[in-house]
């Protein structure tokens, strides 16, 4: 699995030139924003964050396409001709967004973190503090969850895409199917998880668990279509 | 010696069948030609015996065990449809390819990629069709694998292009290893093969093992064709 995770990252390479192209200029202008500045101005960096949201979202929607586009356009269907199972391609993939979106959020907080410093540099961040009112920990379990909700997010739409070349794949509106298929399913999850959190310290790791399971489960029936029911 | 054994293989996509009930064993170190009019089934055939198309009705067994994504370790496929992106370098395929399939020669792929004239440092978006398709035969013919599949090696290419493709392929062709290839190119395909499987609307039409052939009749493989196809 690493050799296909190795080589799905080839394919975010463009992705990630333009995004250090973006937030090379980004520095650039915070530079040149505080050394013209002459009291200190914490709002320059409200550009930076809009910067790290976009990001996000290029991210999250180059990732998806490129899913579909492998799924769906017969030219770029290398790996779904080596003699991996259809659970190993699904994963790979998936585990190709967990790292490298996971890697793109711990480089945009350090970027972020680093030039608040830069440009107020009387910033403190009271970890101590934090950790000792509980607001550390909650943050922490929200941090997980919402780790856990985005790979099932990302596993539902592998499925959803899966299925669209599966079965669907000669219906019309098979989009507006799909998305309504997801839908439900994304309203079951909600219903089932988040509407019953009454609040963060209900969260335990159990949660998690049941979340990550779901997750397994939808990369596995992914993974079956694949090697029983897909045509490529 | 029998390697892959199908029986009553059916695809159908709605209410077209692409392939129609088709039986067929296929032997070790003969080289198959598979000839027929586009919509034949001559691709479904072929990514079907890959696995990547799944039968709706029969079965296919790579020596004795059923076709699957396992089986894919037993047969080289080369498809018509350009499978890599194009932002990749050929060494990078190459690294891809050795990492995945355990009886692929890098060495071997260095030699043929020579002999074949194309660079190992440049990226495939550069390439034109003919390089493109030097480089799957390449990739096909650097693993060490007793069943091989092209499926239109030398369509819609240069002369030079073929004629490199072509005695590729008889270089490496071996007693123990079963070769087919689907081709429009008759004239060019008449010398490599031996036994020519003619199909029409997914069925087997005529099978005719050349050599039999041109001692019986004095006719070539295209004379053959428009025999068999009426035309």
């Amino acid at each position: 699995m690493f050799n296909l995770i190795k080589f799905e990252m080839l394919k975010l390479k463009k992705m990630f030139s333009i995004l250090g192209v973006l937030f090379v200029l980004m520095q650039v202008f915070i530079i040149y924003k505080t050394s013209i500045l002459t009291t200190i101005d914490i709002n320059v960096m409200g550009n930076g964050i809009l910067l790290i949201f976009i990001s996000y979202v290029i991210f999250i929607f180059s990732s998806l396409l490129a899913f579909s586009k492998d799924i769906n356009s017969t030219d770029r269907s290398v790996v779904f001709m080596t003699p991996y199972s259809g659970f190993t391609i699904v994963s790979s993939k998936f585990l190709t967004i967990i790292i490298s979106g996971t890697t793109l959020v711990l480089t945009t907080f350090l970027w972020f973190i680093a030039n608040a410093y830069y440009v107020d540099p009387r910033i403190e961040f009271r970890i101590t503090e934090y950790m000792q009112n509980g607001a550390f920990i909650s943050a922490i379990k929200i941090l997980i969850l919402s780790f856990v909700s985005i790979g099932s997010f990302f596993a539902l739409v592998f499925l959803s895409i899966i299925i669209t070349k599966t079965f669907l794949s000669k219906l019309k509106f098979k989009t507006l199917i799909v998305i309504i298929v997801m839908s439900i399913l994304s309203k079951i999850f909600n219903l089932i998880f988040w509407d019953n959190l009454s609040d963060i310290s209900s969260l335990n790791v159990g949660i998690y668990i049941i979340i990550a399971s779901i997750t397994m489960f939808m990369l596995w029936i992914s993974g079956w279509l694949i090697d029983n029911k897909t045509d490529f | 010696m029998e390697n892959l054994i199908i029986n009553n293989l059916t695809k159908g996509y709605f209410k077209k069948k692409a392939l129609n009930n088709f039986s067929y064993s296929f032997k070790k170190g003969i080289v198959y030609g598979l000839i027929g009019p586009n919509g034949s089934g001559k691709t479904t055939l072929m990514k079907t015996i890959y696995g990547l198309v799944k039968p709706t009705k029969g079965t296919l067994s790579m020596n004795h065990s059923k076709i699957s994504y396992k089986t894919r370790k037993n047969i080289a496929f080369m498809p018509t449809e350009d499978i890599f992106m194009p932002n990749l370098m050929v060494s990078d395929v190459l690294k891809f390819y050795n990492n995945t399939f355990e009886d692929f020669s890098l060495e071997k792929a260095h030699q043929i990629l020579e002999n074949m004239k194309l660079p190992l440092d440049e990226k495939i978006e550069t390439f034109s069709t003919g390089m493109k398709m030097r480089l799957k035969v390449t990739l096909c013919l650097s693993r060490n694998v007793e069943f091989y599949m092209f499926d239109e090696p030398l369509n819609g290419i240069d002369v030079i292009s073929k004629d490199l493709i072509k005695n590729t392929i008889i270089s490496m062709t071996t007693e123990n290893s079963t070769i087919v290839i689907s081709s429009h190119a008759l004239n060019e395909m008449e010398l490599i093969l031996e036994q020519v499987l003619f199909l029409n609307e997914g069925s087997l039409i005529r099978d005719i093992n050349l050599e039999e052939f041109r001692g019986a009749e004095n006719k070539s493989l295209e004379s053959l064709y428009w025999e068999v196809y009426n035309v």
